[in-house]
């Protein structure tokens, strides 16, 4: 699993780090995902986390990106 | 059919007073300005962020008549879309506890619109699950969005011409989001009018409305804490607050009933004027009307530039907290900021051709449900309403168009609480 998240979309909201912390990070002390790289792999253990986070965010700013089969 | 609905049914006198866009703005002692983006526009371009409380800088002088305006505070306005954005995500910076100062009566504190960091966060954190997109396209919808839109569509269709505002936009979200708390059905309108009196009124308008609304609310929590219902407050009622050491705390009766006026004022107060100012632009457009029409998958698109062309508030505050450069200006710590959103959301170097309503835009995010830690609680249910809403008037007011015998629909308001002053259509 990946995941993708528009930077443009990315409102600050924060929501993904408040209910995944374990999975996204607050950058720059308010950018509320990975600013450098759109594309992010998710580790296994990671996954229910990374699908958590995207699901609550605000702008729908974050897309999971299943592996194909 | 629920109760919800048949009250709905019933024609209330009372709707057409308190859902007048240019009424309300002066019953609130504010001034009614047409057209403000021109002079928003020009004041952009000298200056992404300047010195003086926007409707000062917009020539109106110092005395008031706009929300947030505090004459002789030291204040700043922000109009660029970087500035705004970044003021509204650096929270700490930025400061929501400016609220503070304009709710005299303490009927919004301590809520989420009021604090800051940790305080905000928790709170946020536990009503954050009530909002969440999946659960405004299931729970919200399912439960009372369709119902609502379809009573009120249901008594426009059989006539040849209405106004969509005070028939269709006016009603919808009050009632909603009033249901969706669990209010009674039969208490809706009078809670509406009690919140609008309570906020910034002198006298004994200001105190009864106040202790109305408290009173509605206190029944509903008391009897949801006996027994739970499938609705908001009882949903309020069995959530925890998560405090920063890791212990939990259930919401207090106040911070239930604050939180209802809040969202019920913010919900009721905000969507049918967007929803309004959506379906003006269509009428206004009827090439884009008729894209829209032909291709559903367009409604959410359709709503994210109706919001970002003319949102309804054009202006939020802030308290800056310590001293600050925001965009080449210095702040010093203690000024109060003038967020711009109107500018902010047709600024030419983000949005080519800006003032233009195009629904063909490729999505950009603009601020119209603002961002940051505070970013619009309720934007998804909000969303939701007006995409069943949208669909209802394509599906069942057939080639809907203005009804040019009657005066001319304007957009109107003060900088904050905008909205369309009618919109007479006809149809079949």
């Amino acid at each position: 699993m990946k995941v993708r998240v528009a930077p443009d979309l990315c409102c600050g909201a924060q929501r993904c780090a408040e209910v995944a912390p374990q999975f996204y990070k607050i950058v720059d002390g308010f950018n509320a995902f990975v600013s450098e790289h759109e594309v992010h792999d998710v580790p296994p253990d990671m996954e229910e986390a990374a699908v958590r986070g995207a699901k609550e965010c605000p702008e729908r700013a974050i897309r999971i990106i299943e592996d194909e089969a | 059919m629920s109760r919800y609905a048949e009250i709905l049914k019933n024609e209330d006198p009372r709707i057409a007073e308190v859902f007048d866009v240019e009424a309300e703005t002066e019953r609130e002692g504010y001034l009614v300005i047409e057209d403000p983006f021109p002079s928003l526009a020009k004041l952009m371009a000298k200056a992404p962020v300047q010195k003086g409380m926007l409707g000062e800088l917009l020539g109106y002088g110092d005395q008031g008549g706009f929300h947030f305006h505090v004459p002789g505070q030291l204040t700043y306005t922000a109009f660029s879309f970087e500035a705004v954005s970044r003021a509204l995500i650096e929270n700490q910076t930025f400061s929501s506890e400016v609220y503070d100062d304009f709710d005299n009566n303490a009927q919004l504190s301590n809520t989420i619109l009021h604090t800051v960091g940790s305080r905000h966060r928790s709170m946020r954190n536990a009503i954050q699950p009530f909002f969440t997109p999946d659960v405004a396209e299931s729970w919200w919808n399912d439960k009372i969005i369709a119902e609502t839109v379809e009573t009120l569509i249901s008594k426009i269709e059989v006539k040849t011409s209405a106004d969509l505002f005070l028939e269709l936009c006016a009603r919808m979200p009050v009632h909603v989001v009033s249901a969706g708390f669990g209010i009674d059905p039969d208490e809706i309108v009078t809670f509406r009018i009690a919140l609008l009196g309570g906020g910034h009124r002198e006298g004994e308008d200001r105190v009864d409305g106040l202790k109305t609304s408290h009173d509605i609310l206190d029944r509903v929590i008391d009897a949801r804490r006996r027994k739970p219902e499938n609705d908001i407050i009882s949903k309020f009622v069995q959530a925890e607050i998560t405090l920063d050491d890791g212990s939990t705390r259930p919401f207090t009766n106040e911070e239930i009933i604050n939180h209802c006026r809040l969202i019920v004022l913010a919900g009721g107060g905000t969507t049918w004027r967007q929803l309004g100012i959506t379906l003006f632009a269509l009428l206004n457009n009827p090439d884009q009307l008729e894209a829209a029409k032909a291709d559903r998958s367009l409604l959410p698109k359709v709503i994210l530039e109706s919001a970002r062309w003319h949102a309804t508030d054009l202006i939020f505050p802030r308290r800056v907290e310590k001293d600050v450069n925001l965009a080449g200006v210095d702040i010093p710590q203690g000024a109060m900021l003038h967020m711009c959103l109107g500018s902010a959301n047709r600024d030419p170097a983000r949005w080519e051709n800006p003032d233009k309503f195009d629904i063909s835009r490729p999505i950009q995010r603009a601020l119209a449900f603002g961002g940051g830690p505070h970013s619009c609680l309720g934007q998804h249910v909000s969303r939701q309403e007006m995409v069943v809403a949208l669909n209802a008037v394509f599906d069942r007011l057939p080639n809907v168009r203005w009804d040019t015998s009657k005066p001319p629909a304007r957009l109107t308001g003060g900088l904050f609480t905008r909205g369309p002053s009618a919109l007479p259509v006809v149809f079949g």
